[in-house]
């Protein structure tokens, strides 16, 4: 009966063992495809973050402003003279 | 019958005996003999070793935040001749509009991989998604954007590997570019995107970001005063220089004729050399200024010592022919008034006093030497050394001949006289630490005699188009004939002028050159001056130095 009950729980455990093997494996390989879908979405994001990055650059081109300030602003270049310096 | 059977089985025992031999010997092949081969034939299925770039780093401006050059991808489109399944469409494709990748395809249908060609522009891009061949695909390279096109001559650009070509690009291409990360990722042998693990081979180096001294905004404000007096004198070249000479920062460095670092298919190699830095020019009579320098230095000569000048455009001195222009020409006049006319009979008949010391005082200022500015071949410039030295030799180095010097090199020289007498060396990169001469070169009484001739030739000589009432400006101006096939073309001239600007503790060295104009019989007072007062007027509105 001993002998019955200890070949029952040694297979048992070892059958455990195998599962818990199999399942930290399987979790591994789950953890790390969403470990990797995230690191894609995170190459997207930063893709998109540079290309926001130049077209901030692109709008910050001097030669643009001046022209938008001066065609559509109507704005006029200031001399040095034309400068005065308040007293505060 | 038995014995046939027993042929039949003895056959059949040979015949699996042989099979079974065949598979042995080949198991040892597999097993033993190539071992090695499909161990890593194998390896190679599951295991991959992936090559990871850093992105190449920033070039800032001395804010740190606007972008002098900056990452973009760029597109390229190729095809795999080897598999190509519809080579009907795409070689009429590539033969009416890629004729260059037609030519190469014909040399190289054969390999596994072609370009067909790469940074491709937005129009190219339309064109062959419209023809829609699924033999052409795209794919992605890292490229280069310089938001300020200004700045290409100091930036450089990359070439189509993304490698620094020229500028701060090739000097830093180390810094910039990083070191490639390289890793090994474990996958199964069917598997596309994903891997198991992921483990360093090699490690990498991150890319660091470059911030230089520059100054985006007073870039474009020069360039665009430069662009103008470009198109007024039409002008073959234009440059400018703005420097902070307390601790050598170059804030705008412009050099015209330009090129567009956004578009270098068609580019001309002669409009991307800096100008500033890689050129050296015979300036002419700016030069004065430092053999004046030199003779206070020596005790030659005082401002207030009277020289006759001879009131005439041409005389011998020692024997030696000297040719003053005819604005310059005077009478007895005390030797402030020497420079500040720019005359050259009145120099050379002081600076002869000096000898062989004018070479060394022009050594310690700087000329003849390289500044040592970080960027790449930066020209030595010369200065004629006395053993080698003719007869005019003296003459010609007192008023700006015999010795060629680049506009940094002009505008560091400058600098030592803003600096009372210390020599601080220019540079490009933002950094806290300022190269600077442990004692001044010269006496404080050698200074301030210059810097009162140079405010007098702004206030009544040569330079008073320079000025701007409230600010002390002191410059100097220099035209100079150009040397073509061995002799000087008096038609053919550069003009610069040179100095500082100066209200309490705030300074600013200014160079502006134009070279070669149509005009005739026009000098640096009426050329380069009227830049040098723009480019200064601007510097101080841009820095509210009101």
């Amino acid at each position: 009966m001993k002998k019955n009950f200890f070949t029952y729980a040694f297979i048992t455990t070892h059958i455990c063992f195998v599962v818990l093997l199999i399942y930290k494996n399987s979790k591994i390989i789950q953890l790390t495809y969403q470990k990797q879908t995230i690191e894609m979405k995170k190459k997207e994001r930063l893709q998109t973050k540079e290309q926001l990055t130049q077209n901030i650059a692109a709008a910050y081109d001097q030669g643009s402003i001046k022209e938008f300030a001066l065609t559509q602003l109507h704005m006029v270049p200031v001399q040095l003279q034309q400068i005065k310096k308040i007293a505060t | 019958m038995n014995r046939r059977y027993k042929i039949r089985a003895t056959i059949i025992f040979f015949l699996f005996a042989t099979i079974f031999i065949i598979i042995l010997v080949n198991l040892y092949f597999i097993q033993i003999k190539n071992n090695s081969f499909f161990v890593s034939l194998g390896e190679k299925q599951y295991s991959l070793i992936v090559t990871s770039y850093p992105p190449r780093g920033a070039i800032l401006d001395r804010t740190g935040k606007q972008f002098l050059a900056m990452n973009k991808d760029s597109i390229a489109a190729f095809i795999l001749p080897k598999t190509l399944a519809h080579k009907e469409q795409v070689l009429p494709f590539l033969r009416k509009h890629f004729p260059n990748a037609y030519e190469r395809f014909k040399q190289s249908h054969h390999k596994d991989f072609m370009y067909i060609a790469r940074r491709l522009t937005p129009e190219h891009i339309t064109l062959i998604e419209q023809a829609n061949i699924p033999d052409i695909q795209f794919l992605q390279e890292p490229g280069r954007y310089y938001p300020v096109p200004s700045a290409g001559h100091v930036t450089g650009i990359t070439d189509i590997d993304n490698k620094g070509l020229f500028g701060l690009e090739l000097l830093f291409n180390q810094r910039l570019a990083g070191k490639p990360m390289r890793r090994s990722l474990h996958k199964d042998a069917r598997s596309g995107h994903f891997y198991f693990d992921k483990e360093i081979v090699e490690h990498g180096e991150q890319e660091r970001t470059l911030i230089t001294t520059l100054d985006s905004t007073l870039q474009f404000l020069a360039f665009e005063e430069l662009k103008k007096t470009q198109e007024e004198c039409q002008a073959q070249e234009v440059s400018a220089l703005i420097m902070n000479p307390s601790n050598g920062h170059i804030l705008a460095m412009v050099t015209l004729p330009t090129f567009n670092p956004n578009e270098t298919r068609n580019l001309d190699v002669e409009s991307t050399k800096n100008k500033i830095i890689n050129e050296a020019y015979e300036l002419g009579s700016v030069i004065k200024v430092f053999a004046a320098l030199a003779c206070f230095q020596e005790g030659v000569v005082s401002p207030d010592d009277l020289i006759d000048c001879e009131q005439v455009k041409t005389t011998y001195v020692d024997g030696r022919k000297i040719n003053t222009v005819p604005s310059s020409v005077t009478g007895v006049v005390p030797f402030s008034q020497v420079i500040e006319k720019s005359n050259n009979i009145g120099i050379a008949k002081v600076v002869k006093n000096l000898g062989n010391t004018l070479y060394d005082h022009y050594m310690n200022l700087g000329f003849g030497k390289r500044t040592g500015i970080e960027f790449p071949s930066e020209h030595d410039g010369f200065v004629n050394p006395p053993d080698q030295w003719s007869k005019q030799s003296i003459f010609s180095l007192s008023y700006g001949y015999e010795i060629s010097a680049t506009l940094l090199q002009l505008a560091r020289a400058f600098g030592i006289i803003a600096n009372n007498g210390y020599r601080v060396e220019p540079t490009l990169i933002f950094t806290q630490n300022i190269v600077k001469s442990a004692l001044p070169l010269y006496s404080q009484q050698a200074i301030n005699d210059i810097k009162n001739i140079l405010e007098n030739t702004v206030l009544k000589g040569s330079a008073q188009r320079a000025r701007i009432d409230g600010y002390r400006v002191m410059a100097k101006t220099g035209t100079a004939n150009l040397l073509i096939n061995g002799q000087y073309n008096t038609s053919r001239n550069i003009y610069t002028c040179a100095g500082i600007i100066e209200k309490g503790n705030y300074q600013r060295v200014i160079v502006a050159f134009v070279k070669e104009v149509p005009k005739t019989g026009v000098y640096a007072s009426t050329i380069a001056v009227p830049l040098f007062d723009a480019l200064a007027k601007k510097t101080l509105i841009h820095d509210h130095i009101i």
